[in-house]
C-alpha cells in the first residue's frame, strides 16, 4: 500500500507492506539508524520515538496505523534546541555507556520534559520506567536528565 | 511476502460501520492498539508480524474514540445509572488521566508496562486478551463493568464477568467488535478513599515497570449506618471506621484461578456487618476454597494462594483503621 508520512518534519511517500514496522520503515526504508531495535517486543524502549505528539514503542507499530502520522526519531530531537541540551547533559553526565539504550532514553526524555519541564527523580524514573539500560545502573541517566531540566529552563 | 500485496489483507477503516461491514465479510482479526498482537505474531528481526488472517484496524475509527459520562437524565432511554463510557479506540494514557474515570481502574492501569505502551495499549484489549493476569480486569470485576458488542445486526451489552469465558477466550462473535466498556459511577467512586468508601489496590510482580503481575487484587466498600450514615457531618473521620457497617463489599482477584475470582456468597456474609467485628483470618478462609492458582513461569501456585489470601486480608484490616 501507500502510505504518507512525517518524518522529523519531512513528507514521505512510501510504497509498503502495510504490517511492516515503523522501526523496520524508519531504519531500512529512510536510513534513520539512529532509533535501535532492542527486545522487538515493547519491553526495552531502544526502538521509541515520538508519534502524533506521543512516546510509542516503534517496533509494536505496523505502519498501515502510521498513514498521515507525524514521526520524530533521535535525529530530529538531536536537532533541536532542547534535544541539544539532553544530549550535552547526558555526554556531560555519563548518561551512556554502550549507547545502544542512548537513542530511546533521548527520546522519553524528551516526551518527559515537553509534558513536565522541571520533573523530579521519582517522575523521571516513571517517565523512563519504560527504557531499560544493562550498562549504567539508570543513576547516571537521571543524573543527565536533572541536568538537563536544569540547563534547558525557559525552552 | 506473498499475499502482502493483496489490497483486502488490511483495512483502517474510519467508520464503525464500515468496520463491521468488514469484519462480517472476513472475520478478520481485530487490531486495536496492537502491543499484545505484535508480540504474540512476532516474525524474525527486521520483518513484520506473521498474521495469517486479514487484519482489521480500529484505532482510526473515530466512534471507539473518546471518553463520556452518560446520565440517565439525558439519556433515559439507554440506562438507569450514571456511567462512564469508554470508548474501545481510547488508549490507557487517555483514560489514566480522564477525570470521570474510577481511581481504581486508574491505579491499575498506572501500573501496566510503561508510558510508551500505555500511549498505544486500549483497555478493550486488555479485556479482550482475556488473561487471567490481565491488569485492569480486577478492576473492571469490582466496578460492575459491562462491555458492550456491536455488529451490523445489532448491539448487546454484557457484564464483563460473562464476556470473558477462561484464559484467552470471550464470547466475541465473528462479527462482532468491542465499541465501548460501562462502568456504573457512584458519586463517591472517583474519590480516593473518601470517608465513606475505601479503595483496595494491589499488583504483585517481579520489577515496577513492565511487569507481567504474578497476581493482583481490586477491592471497593462503602459504610452506611450507625457508624457513618446518620451524622456523617459531625464525624466525618469516623465514616470509614471500625464501627461504621460495611453497606457494600466488593473483591476480586486476578491471576489466581482460569478466570478473575469474585465471590458473591463472600461478599453478603461481610455486608451489613460492622468492620470492627470483621476476623480478617475468616474472611480469607472463606475465599480459599475459589482461589486455585497454577504454578507458571511468573510464580508459582503456593505463592499465589498464600498471598491471595494475604491481600484478603490486608483490604479487610483497611477497612479497621481510624482513618
Amino acid at each position: 500500500m501507500k502510505i504518507e508520512i512525517t518524518v522529523n518534519g519531512t513528507r514521505h511517500s512510501l510504497e509498503v507492506d502495510p504490517l511492516r514496522r515503523l522501526l523496520d520503515i524508519l531504519r531500512d526504508d529512510l536510513g534513520l539508524v539512529g532509533t535501535k531495535e532492542g527486545c522487538g517486543e515493547g519491553e526495552c524502549g531502544a526502538c521509541s520515538v515520538i508519534m502524533d505528539g506521543k512516546l510509542v514503542n516503534s517496533c509494536l507499530i505496523p505502519v498501515a496505523q502510521c498513514e498521515n502520522a507525524d514521526v520524530t526519531t533521535v535525529e530530529g530531537i538531536a536537532a533541536s534546541p532542547r534535544g541539544e541540551i539532553i544530549t550535552t547533559s547526558f555526554a556531560n553526565m555519563h548518561s551512556a555507556q554502550c549507547g545502544f539504550c542512548t537513542p530511546g532514553m533521548v527520546m522519553a526524555t524528551e516526551a518527559l520534559l515537553r509534558r513536565n519541564p522541571d520533573p523530579g527523580e521519582q517522575e523521571i524514573r516513571e517517565g523512563l520506567a519504560g527504557n531499560i539500560c544493562r550498562c549504567t545502573g539508570y543513576d547516571m541517566i537521571v543524573d543527565g536528565i536533572l541536568d538537563a531540566a536544569k540547563r534547558g529552563k525557559g525552552i | 511476502m506473498t499475499g502482502t500485496q493483496n489490497p483486502k489483507r488490511v483495512l483502517r477503516p474510519l467508520s464503525l460501520h464500515t468496520a463491521l461491514l468488514w469484519r462480517k465479510e472476513t472475520g478478520a482479526l481485530l487490531f486495536a492498539g496492537g502491543t499484545d498482537l505484535m508480540v504474540r505474531h512476532r516474525g524474525y528481526t527486521g520483518t513484520g508480524p506473521r498474521i495469517d488472517r486479514p487484519v482489521l484496524f480500529l484505532d482510526a475509527v473515530e466512534e471507539l474514540r473518546g471518553i463520556r459520562v452518560v446520565d440517565p437524565a439525558n439519556d433515559a432511554a439507554i440506562i438507569a445509572a450514571p456511567m462512564v463510557e469508554i470508548g474501545a479506540g481510547c488508549v490507557l494514557s487517555d483514560i489514566e488521566s480522564h477525570p470521570a474515570v474510577p481511581e481504581l481502574l486508574q491505579r491499575s492501569i498506572g501500573l501496566i508496562a510503561a508510558p510508551g505502551l500505555r500511549n498505544r495499549a486500549t483497555l478493550a484489549g486488555n479485556i479482550c486478551n482475556a488473561s487471567p493476569a490481565g491488569d485492569s480486569l480486577p478492576p473492571l470485576f469490582v466496578l460492575d463493568a459491562a462491555v458492550v458488542l456491536e455488529s451490523i445486526a445489532g448491539e448487546r451489552v454484557v457484564p464483563i464477568g460473562e464476556f470473558i469465558t477462561g484464559p484467552g477466550t470471550t464470547i466475541l462473535r465473528d462479527d462482532e467488535i468491542v465499541t465501548a466498556i460501562r462502568i456504573p459511577v457512584h458519586a463517591a467512586s472517583s474519590a480516593s478513599g473518601s470517608a465513606r468508601e475505601t479503595v483496595y489496590y494491589r499488583k504483585v510482580g517481579t520489577r515496577a515497570a513492565n511487569a507481567l503481575s504474578k497476581l493482583s487484587g481490586a477491592g471497593i466498600a462503602r459504610f452506611g449506618g450507625a457508624g457513618a450514615g446518620a451524622d456523617a457531618g459531625a464525624k466525618a473521620d469516623a465514616g470509614a471506621g471500625a464501627d461504621a457497617v460495611i453497606v457494600d463489599f466488593r473483591l476480586a482477584l486476578g491471576a489466581v484461578a482460569p478466570v478473575i475470582v469474585r465471590v458473591p456468597e463472600v461478599e453478603a456474609m461481610v455486608t451489613g456487618r460492622r468492620a470492627a467485628e470483621l476476623d480478617p483470618a475468616e474472611i480469607a478462609e472463606a475465599y480459599a476454597p475459589y482461589i486455585r492458582p497454577i504454578s507458571d513461569q511468573r510464580s508459582t501456585a503456593a505463592y499465589r494462594k498464600l498471598v491471595a489470601l494475604n491481600m484478603v486480608q490486608e483490604f479487610v484490616a483497611k477497612l479497621q483503621e481510624k482513618s
